[in-house]
């Protein structure tokens, strides 16, 4: 088999919630993707103009904490980086599947499993970090 | 193979170190992500104690917290550790700061201090070695600690 004589694409996960962000992002790099996290739309544009970090794509929530939402942060990507793609998501369901299309997409490994498994695992999750 | 969960695995089946990095700063919290990432840590990211609460509440397994003491929100770095002392006895605690004089009692509570800012590699490989002392750390069940009283 060929080795890769590419690096893998970097896809930049933008959710302030922690472990909708977190179960996404380990998804994607199952699938080979290198993925960076950020909290909100701040966050994602200092990856987005960090030099080196050459992001591909961006899997953005629309509800985002802080003064910028996924719309005002996928505008700014248009104007300002029009190479980038940007995919918006206002929903779990929505999230996953998107994770689940970029990990068909994606150039390197099959998707670990099925959308409807992450979403199911953040909802378990997010029950469990009801209890206290 | 059947997994085995509980601390007593063979050596040949321990699982990668798993770490909660908590930090406000984006960047500095990527540096240390990926020097984490790059030893074979399993790595998840919080950028506020908030979200390193709500995410230990979960039934994400996680070894150790790595956090940063001043961050936004009601909180910070030393709350967050003594939250995980109480709340999640079996999970490793590290905290780092640039600033913070931490006191005896707090030295006394925490597994390690660090000093920022701190050459991630090195970071890493300390913390490398504080969970290869016992290497039991992936074995842990640190999420079990949440019912049982602090000690």
């Amino acid at each position: 088999m060929e080795a890769p004589n590419q690096q893998p694409e970097t896809i930049l996960v933008v959710d302030g919630d922690v472990i909708t962000r977190t179960v996404i992002a380990d998804y994607l790099r199952q699938c080979g993707y290198r993925v960076i996290e950020a909290v909100n739309a701040w966050e994602a544009e200092q990856a987005l103009n960090q030099e080196g970090f050459d992001v591909d794509i961006i899997l953005s929530d629309v509800d985002l904490p802080g003064e910028m939402n996924g719309f005002q942060l996928a505008s700014w990507v248009r104007q300002n980086m029009p190479d980038v793609k940007v995919i918006l998501s206002s929903a779990v369901e929505r999230t996953a599947s998107a994770a689940g299309d970029l990990c068909e997409e994606g150039p390197h490994l099959a998707k670990p499993y099925d959308p409807a498994t992450v979403v199911d695992h953040i909802k378990r999750l997010r029950g469990g970090s009801d209890r206290s | 193979m059947p997994k085995i969960s509980a601390a007593g695995s063979p050596a040949a089946d321990r699982l990668a170190p798993s770490v909660l990095l908590v930090e406000d700063e984006f960047l500095i919290r990527l540096d240390l992500a990926d020097a984490f990432r790059r030893a074979g840590w399993t790595v998840y990211e919080a950028a506020s104690g908030e979200e390193a609460i709500h995410f230990l509440r979960s039934t994400i397994v996680v070894g150790l917290v790595l956090t940063d003491v001043r961050m936004p929100g009601a909180v910070d770095g030393t709350t967050l550790a003594g939250w995980v002392r109480r709340e999640r006895p079996a999970v490793r605690v590290a905290v780092m700061s640039g600033h913070y004089e931490p006191s005896v009692e707090e030295l006394s509570l925490w597994d390690a201090f660090f000093t920022k800012p701190a050459a991630p590699e090195l970071l890493v490989k300390q913390l490398d070695e504080l969970v290869d002392g016992t290497g039991q750390d992936a074995q842990r069940s640190p999420n079990d600690g949440g019912t049982q009283p602090a000690a």
